[in-house]
């Protein structure tokens, strides 16, 4: 009897384990949603985006740095979210604060990442932001406001999470 | 064993956080760094050792200079990392700020040395040559712990550096406060151990 007790114990842990990577994160809604503070700054290839120039689309912005385990962790599952929303209507910038571009050259041949890299290199921008803590994600409403955040990392290819995310755009 | 034994087991099994809000201290077997975690509800709360070696070159790889650095790294840091373990929206936010904490060490209480103290402390440098330059301050800033921050549930957690300011070596208690619905909690986590500076 006890050695089928273990065996569905052990099954119900596969089970549970197999359902288990996603559950229970979700992002944190913001109440009475501000505008998001505009910035202008380059990405690898010095090319300069202003935020307020992405209007009408939804804006994912993360706050990283290459020495964040946490931040290096979550780096895989924004890039294939990236892959599943990058043709609706979404953008997805992730600003790294205060390293220098070979720093971050050097970390995206281990975390490969087709999305926009932005540089804060002086920590200006970040201050700007409320931000407290490595990594943060903001989400951008398409009329430029602040509506959704996640503190630390998350599974950003979760379809669940990405559906909030795609639903700003039918508010439009 | 009954069935009644089997069951209560499981629940053990599958609950352990409900049941047991308890410190837990282990030590990793192939770095023998100590940890220490505290679950507590829906909050966990873990610190973890880092060798003084590793805080010096975390910091001179990011700007400070080798006596800057080694200034940090021999007053006690600790990694740290807090969660906000409840998935469901409706549970609470938990507030926690470094602020009411303290350290007891010889029956004496203490602050711990905040980031804001670190800075105000580098703010009264004079000399030039020995002043920290700004995208050291910028490293030091984000890789420490916020003195106060807010966890949502639904997975919002945060790592960070605390510097305890004590000596390597020197042993602790610590009383660490958090906030839910503006309810003030505490509790004691015995017996820290800075790490050695081997």
């Amino acid at each position: 009897m006890l050695q089928n007790y273990f065996r569905a114990m052990l099954a119900v842990l596969i089970l549970f384990s197999s359902h288990v990577s996603f559950a229970g994160q979700s992002l944190t809604t913001l109440a009475n949603p501000q505008m998001a503070p505009d910035f202008n700054l380059v990405d690898m290839d010095g090319v300069s985006h202003q935020l307020s120039d992405y209007k009408g689309k939804t804006v994912i912005i993360n706050f990283w740095a290459t020495w964040c385990p946490p931040c290096r962790e979550e780096m895989p599952s924004m890039e294939r979210a990236w892959n599943k929303i990058k043709n609706q209507n979404i953008e997805m910038f992730a600003i790294n604060v205060g390293e220098d571009e070979d720093t971050i050259f050097t970390f995206l041949g281990d975390y490969p990442a087709s999305f926009t890299i932005l540089l804060d290199l002086s920590g200006t921008l970040i201050e700007q932001w409320p931000v407290q803590g490595l990594p943060t994600t903001f989400v951008v409403s398409p009329e430029g406001k602040l509506v959704y955040r996640a503190i630390g990392g998350r599974e950003w290819d979760d379809e669940k999470l990405l559906d909030q995310i795609r639903a700003l755009n039918n508010k439009l | 064993m009954t069935s009644k034994t089997i069951l209560f087991l499981s629940f053990f099994q599958f609950f352990p956080i409900i049941l047991l809000a308890q410190v837990v201290h282990e030590v990793d077997e192939s770095t023998k760094l100590e940890t220490w975690k505290l679950i507590q509800s829906d909050l966990e709360l873990q610190l973890v050792q880092r060798l003084p070696d590793q805080t010096r070159g975390f910091f001179q790889g990011r700007g400070f200079t080798k006596q800057q650095a080694n200034d940090i790294a021999t007053q006690c840091v600790l990694q740290s990392i807090v969660k906000n373990t409840a998935s469901d929206k409706n549970n609470s936010a938990i507030s926690v700020s470094l602020k009411e904490w303290h350290v007891k060490v010889d029956g004496q209480l203490r602050r711990i040395k905040l980031k804001e103290d670190w800075a105000k402390q580098w703010s009264l440098i004079q000399d030039d040559n020995l002043k920290v330059k700004k995208s050291a301050q910028i490293a030091f800033r984000w890789a420490t712990f916020p003195s106060e921050q807010i966890f949502q549930p639904g997975g919002d957690y945060n790592w960070g550096m605390i510097s305890f300011g004590l000596k390597p070596g020197e042993k602790f208690d610590l009383h660490v406060f958090w906030k839910v619905d503006n309810q003030l909690k505490n509790e004691w986590i015995k017996d820290i151990e800075c790490p050695k500076d081997l």
